[in-house]
């Protein structure tokens, strides 16, 4: 799925973040947005998300415009088509590893979930811990696991938002390279946000946000 | 396989105390309907028996009409339309007429006080043998006494306020000691019941509901030698009809007659607080067991509704995790509702049948302070109490979930996140 923004404008207040900003991710390629904290990378991930409505300027995903839909039918092809991996995790403390990956074929359809879950539990090095509970597993474990539950619809575009923030430098590149392989394996266009040069210098397209 | 049910029950590990203080609460809820309800019942019951058991069981005793003059001992007999009335009255199923000295059989009459309030005593004719040979003797003896077996806490009354003003003989205290009027009156510990009025030995005869209502005994052979004193320009002189018992099929009936009796301006004596009682206990029962349900209900739904709020409040972390992965109103209500209804409704069976369990314990105490002999008179929980409850209890635990969480639905999901 290609991922178009163009001449976006959106304030915060009375913090003015983009004032035009365009963009373009192609399907199956990768996009690394960088900048300082509090330049407006979250916000941008969540404006192309379909979370967040931008004050002006246009998103497409492929040829459909989110933000002309209705708030359910955007939510509908979201969940269909867009992997979400936030800042915080945010697993199910009292599920384990694989229920909390399954968690996301619980409220909308997806195709053999339970197979594809076993995938990508073996995918992401999960499968040891499969049983362990969500409050149970430590940061690294946390990312794959979210990522896992990101990818389990088989969405075409993969937005993470400073995936390796909290994590040591031997697991930033475990999972760096996690997600970069599981791009490259699954097709999907990734953008993502990051401070991590690692991660930028192997991304295709770079976007720095300025302060 | 989608992890429903282990989604659910993660949640309900989530924060284990919720569920258990609902079913707690809900338990005490219906246990206290159910017991409340049961026992306002049980009390209804006991005074219905205890009225309907009476010696004058479906009777109705009528006097005469007052005279113009309320403190005048003067008294019209019935009559013979009267008689005519009362005989003709649907329902009536045997009637006796008692015949007797213009001074009635019983008769009411008021005494001022001191103070303004008064009271009324009702004057009974007493059977000779009712009163002790000794004393009947002793009073023989003195013509200027009139004797009269009274309540001793009377006495004073009397002589301040009846004998002084009428001029009859004051009473001798030494004449009425140890002598107990042959009626008490008395209440029972909750005030439900009308003050039964014993005998002697204890045995319920009556029951009357407005106190004080004190009672007089004058010896038959003693009225007579008394009206000269109280009509002092000549006595009313012969007998005629003074009282007419009329004992009724049905107590419908007798509630019919009353009514009839009562539009005719004829007075009703003795067992007239058989028919208010039955009709008062109908009344109050319902009100009190409506009120009763509506009051509880309203603190259990309340309470609920705190509870799930709290619940949910306390989980808005995985509530926002799953609203990002798609969950919408009916999965919510889903994971959350059928937990809630559960423990609610678990809760309320529970309370509902031990309560059935403590009902007939708690029952079986209550008659223990009623002097009513209430044999085959057993206290249970309406079947109504034990299915009821709990469906109320799973409603309402679905209905108050509603608000809740289409409120929770209303937050922002960003904020949300990002916050818990």
């Amino acid at each position: 799925m290609q991922v178009d923004l163009s001449q976006l404008r959106h304030r915060l207040g009375s913090l003015e973040l983009f004032d035009g900003l365009s963009l373009s991710v192609a399907s199956g390629r990768s996009l690394a947005v960088t900048g300082p904290s509090g330049g407006g990378k979250s916000t941008l991930l969540h404006i192309l998300a379909g979370l967040m409505a931008p004050c002006s300027g246009s998103l497409h995903w492929d040829q459909v415009e989110p933000y002309r839909l209705s708030a359910r039918r955007r939510e509908a092809l979201r969940l269909a088509h867009i992997g979400l991996l936030l800042q915080q995790p945010h697993l199910h403390p009292h599920l384990d590893v694989r229920a909390n990956i399954l968690l996301a074929a619980t409220f909308h359809r997806v195709a053999d979930a339970e197979q594809r879950s076993e995938t990508l539990l073996e995918a992401t090095g999960l499968a040891p811990c499969a049983g362990v509970r969500g409050a149970a597993i430590s940061g690294g474990q946390l990312i794959r696991c979210a990522l896992a539950r990101a990818l389990l619809p088989r969405p075409q575009v993969l937005i993470a938002d400073e995936p390796t923030a909290t994590l040591d430098a031997a697991s930033a590149s475990a999972i760096i390279d996690l997600l970069l392989e599981r791009q490259q394996a699954e097709g999907l266009s990734l953008i993502v946000a990051t401070h991590d040069p690692q991660l930028t210098a192997r991304c295709d397209q770079v976007l720095e946000l300025a302060s | 396989m989608r992890p429903w049910g282990s989604i659910m029950w993660a949640e309900i590990r989530h924060h284990p105390l919720a569920l258990p203080v609902l079913v707690l609460l809900c338990a005490i809820g219906a246990g206290g309907m159910a017991l409340a309800t049961g026992l306002v019942d049980h009390m209804a019951a006991i005074r219905l028996r205890a009225v309907v058991g009476s010696s004058e069981e479906r009777t109705l005793r009528v006097r005469a009409p007052e005279p113009a003059f309320g403190l005048s001992f003067e008294r019209s007999l019935l009559s013979d339309s009267d008689l005519a009335f009362l005989t003709g009255l649907s329902g009536v199923e045997s009637h006796r007429v008692v015949s007797g000295l213009p001074l009635p059989a019983s008769m009411r009459v008021r005494i001022p006080r001191m103070i303004d309030a008064r009271y009324d005593i009702t004057l009974y004719t007493l059977a000779d043998d009712a009163v002790d040979p000794a004393l009947m003797d002793d009073w023989q003896r003195d013509d200027g006494l009139v004797p009269m077996i009274l309540n001793p806490r009377l006495i004073a009354l009397y002589n301040l306020g009846f004998a002084d003003r009428y001029r009859t003989p004051r009473l001798q205290r030494q004449a009425l000691v140890a002598i107990p009027l042959p009626l008490e009156i008395g209440s029972d510990m909750f005030g439900s019941l009308p003050n039964p009025i014993t005998d002697r030995t204890g045995v319920v005869i009556g029951y009357c509901d407005d106190l004080p209502v004190w009672g007089a005994g004058i010896p038959q052979r003693f009225a007579a030698q008394w009206l000269p004193r109280l009509f002092p320009d000549g006595p009313p002189e012969g007998t005629g009809p003074v009282l007419a018992t009329l004992r009724f099929a049905s107590l419908d009936a007798l509630v019919a007659g009353r009514a009839a009796i009562r539009d005719r301006g004829l007075p009703l004596e003795g067992e007239t607080a058989l028919a208010e009682a039955i009709l008062h206990d109908r009344n109050l029962s319902r009100r009190i067991n409506i009120g009763l349900l509506a009051l509880i209900g309203a603190i259990v739904a309340l309470a609920t509704a705190c509870l799930a709020s709290a619940m949910l409040s306390l989980r808005r972390r995985n509530l926002a995790l799953m609203r990002s992965l798609g969950a919408g109103f009916h999965h919510l209500m889903c994971l959350y509702a059928l937990p809630l209804a559960a423990s609610a409704g678990i809760g309320a069976l529970l309370g509902s049948l031990a309560a059935s369990m403590l009902l007939p314990a708690l029952a079986d105490g209550i008659s223990a302070t009623v002097p009513v002999d209430l044999e085959g008179l057993e206290a249970t929980v309406p079947r109504a109490l034990i299915v009821w409850p709990p469906l109320l209890a799973v409603g309402i635990a679905i209905l108050t979930l509603i608000p809740i969480l289409w409120r929770v639905l209303r937050r922002d999901l960003l904020a949300e996140l990002r916050t818990y």
